[in-house]
């Protein structure tokens, strides 16, 4: 398969530029789908950053961009199974938790995280700055919060919300613009 | 690995058919809920706006440049620590080092007192705001300018020559413990220390070469037809090709330009002076004044070339320039030790105890190493 290869060094920008790019297509699908996994969300990152510097080192960067998904889906799953395996030995000293993660909740994960990132992706489409307000405000930051953080007005924010949620209504579902609606008016 | 391609294929519908407002339910997605015994407890939940709402939060509580930034810290923790192993194998002695630098390292990181001197570090903030850390290789190319950074310590811009329609400024910033340089696009060197910003223009345009600093920076000017002028708080310095140094700190009174070649303008207040090399122009911001001296040009250019030189300098002007390279704060406990004078060099790549070690050995003081600060204090 394609996606394993032996690429230019990794020390020069040509490198260091694909890794960033690696970081802005995966990172997230990866870390949301392993904290599903293991369900600490500081490990989930811990396991993703690990498995990147392994890949790093020795010198592999998965090329492909249909291809690398399912590998590194794969390798982070690995991880997280080994992660569940120690931290299960250590606790079983005291308890006896049942330790397996089942087939199909690691598939069922996949699909998640996938759903989640695609319905994500139509709200970074919003323009750059309505995009950052509705981020906010879908992190919970009530409008004050958010008009100090962008170094914004008051009336901006507001502006900008009730934007944001109009190209929504055309963008997504009345289902998701409800959540907006009830969450952010 | 092919139900790993059909889990992504199925995720990527459901998200579709959300967006779309179907209810979850096409032939595939019936046919995924048979075959996996976890699909409906998902799809169930995943179709609620609490449910989906808690998910969007979660997925986008993370970045992936965020993610790319603690990745390059982790291969250059690891790079260390690669060194610090080499070392250990070597001898008993090099491992004593190692650990040495370690904990220094460790140090460096926290609130605590950094033993270790400063390095070659800074960031770049774009025309855009956004910033740019110059720890890593940067290479930017947009047609007629480029940006090439050798983490090293240097920074380098170069244009095509052809005019650009509009200035846009970048700030390259080097914090307390950095230095930098950087060559811009018109070919001129500057050298920033510690605690120093320059906003320059990518291109230059219009009829001078202007460059805004805070901090302190020596320059070497390349020769064009449009003046090249600095400017900082209170001050401008005009040249048409030279090298001279400019120290300017927002928490120093005075505002000093030395020339080690050339011939510059120096207008502060109401005052002009033209300066001949070896001559160095002060500006007092409590009263305006503007004199030039006759100086020793090296003293004030000596730590672009890795040296600390001071001749009658007073202890206190001494512990700022440490303290700036050093990140650390002097707690000097008695006036008189401010105006104790200090001659001699030192170099800039020691650490912090050896300094204050040969500065105590030729002054009255006594330096004491505390938890996140060094006391001063008289014998």
């Amino acid at each position: 398969m394609a996606v394993e290869s032996r690429n230019k060094p990794n020390d020069t920008s040509a490198g260091m530029a694909r890794w960033e790019s690696l970081f802005n297509v995966h990172y997230r699908e990866l870390c949301y789908f392993a904290e599903r996994l293991v369900g600490d969300d500081a490990a989930a990152e811990d396991i993703v950053q690990e498995l990147f510097v392994s890949l790093y080192e020795k010198n592999i960067a998965p090329e492909h961009m249909d291809s690398v998904r399912p590998y590194l889906y794969r390798a982070t799953r690995n991880r997280c199974v080994d992660y569940q395996r120690q931290h299960q030995l250590k606790k079983n000293k005291y308890s006896e938790l049942p330790t397996n993660i089942s087939e199909d909740y690691i598939l069922a994960a996949i699909a998640e995280t996938e759903a989640v990132a695609l319905i994500s992706e139509a709200i970074d489409s919003l323009p750059t700055e309505c995009g950052k307000v509705m981020t906010l405000f879908m992190k919970g930051f009530n409008g004050a919060e958010i008009a100090e953080q962008l170094s914004l007005s008051p009336s901006t924010v507001r502006a900008q919300k009730r934007r944001g949620i109009s190209l929504l209504r055309d963008k997504l579902p009345p289902l998701v613009f409800i959540l907006f609606f009830e969450t952010f008016m | 690995m092919e139900k790993i391609k059909n889990a992504i294929k199925t995720g990527r519908q459901i998200g579709r058919m959300l967006i779309a407002e179907e209810k979850p339910d096409s032939p595939e997605i019936e046919k995924w809920r048979e075959e996996n015994s976890e699909a409906d407890a998902l799809l169930d939940d995943i179709a609620t706006p609490e449910g989906l709402g808690r998910r969007l939060t979660g997925f986008r509580s993370r970045d992936g440049r965020d993610g790319y930034r603690t990745f390059r810290d982790n291969i250059a923790r690891r790079r260390r620590r690669r060194i610090l192993r080499v070392g250990a194998v070597a001898a008993a002695a090099a491992c004593i080092v190692a650990a040495g630098i370690f904990v220094a390292w460790r140090l460096g990181d926290g609130a605590e007192l950094n033993l270790q001197p400063g390095s070659a570090y800074a960031y770049l903030v774009g025309g855009d705001g956004q910033t740019i850390d110059l720890g890593a290789p940067l290479s930017i190319d947009s047609g007629n300018t480029r940006i090439v950074n050798d983490p090293s310590g240097s920074i380098r811009y170069e244009t095509d020559g052809a005019e650009a329609a509009e200035e846009v400024a970048n700030i390259l910033v080097v914090p307390r413990r950095g230095e930098y340089s950087i060559t811009l696009s018109d070919g001129t060197e500057v050298w920033l220390n510690s605690e120093s910003r320059l906003s320059y223009p990518v291109a230059f345009t219009g009829s001078v070469r202007r460059v805004v600093l805070e901090g302190e920076a020596y320059f070497e000017v390349a020769h064009g037809s449009r003046p090249f002028i600095v400017s900082v708080a209170g001050m401008e310095v005009e040249v048409l090709g030279t090298s001279f140094n400019v120290m300017s700190y927002a928490t120093d009174d005075i505002r000093q330009v030395t020339l080690a070649e050339g011939s510059v303008r120096v207008r502060a207040g109401d005052g002009e002076a033209i300066l001949a090399p070896g001559q160095q122009a002060s500006f007092d911001r409590n009263d305006s004044s503007l004199r030039v001296d006759d100086v020793n040009a090296e003293l004030y250019t000596a730590w672009k070339n890795g040296e600390f030189i001071f001749n009658n300098e007073d202890l206190e002007t001494v512990l700022n320039k440490l303290s700036r390279w050093f990140d650390v704060e002097f707690d000097i406990r008695s006036d008189a030790i401010r105006s104790l004078v200090f001659t001699g060099s030192l170099k800039r790549y020691t650490t912090l105890n050896e300094i204050c070690d040969i500065l105590s050995r030729s002054n009255s003081v006594d330096f004491i190493f505390a938890d996140n600060k060094v006391v001063v204090r008289e014998k």
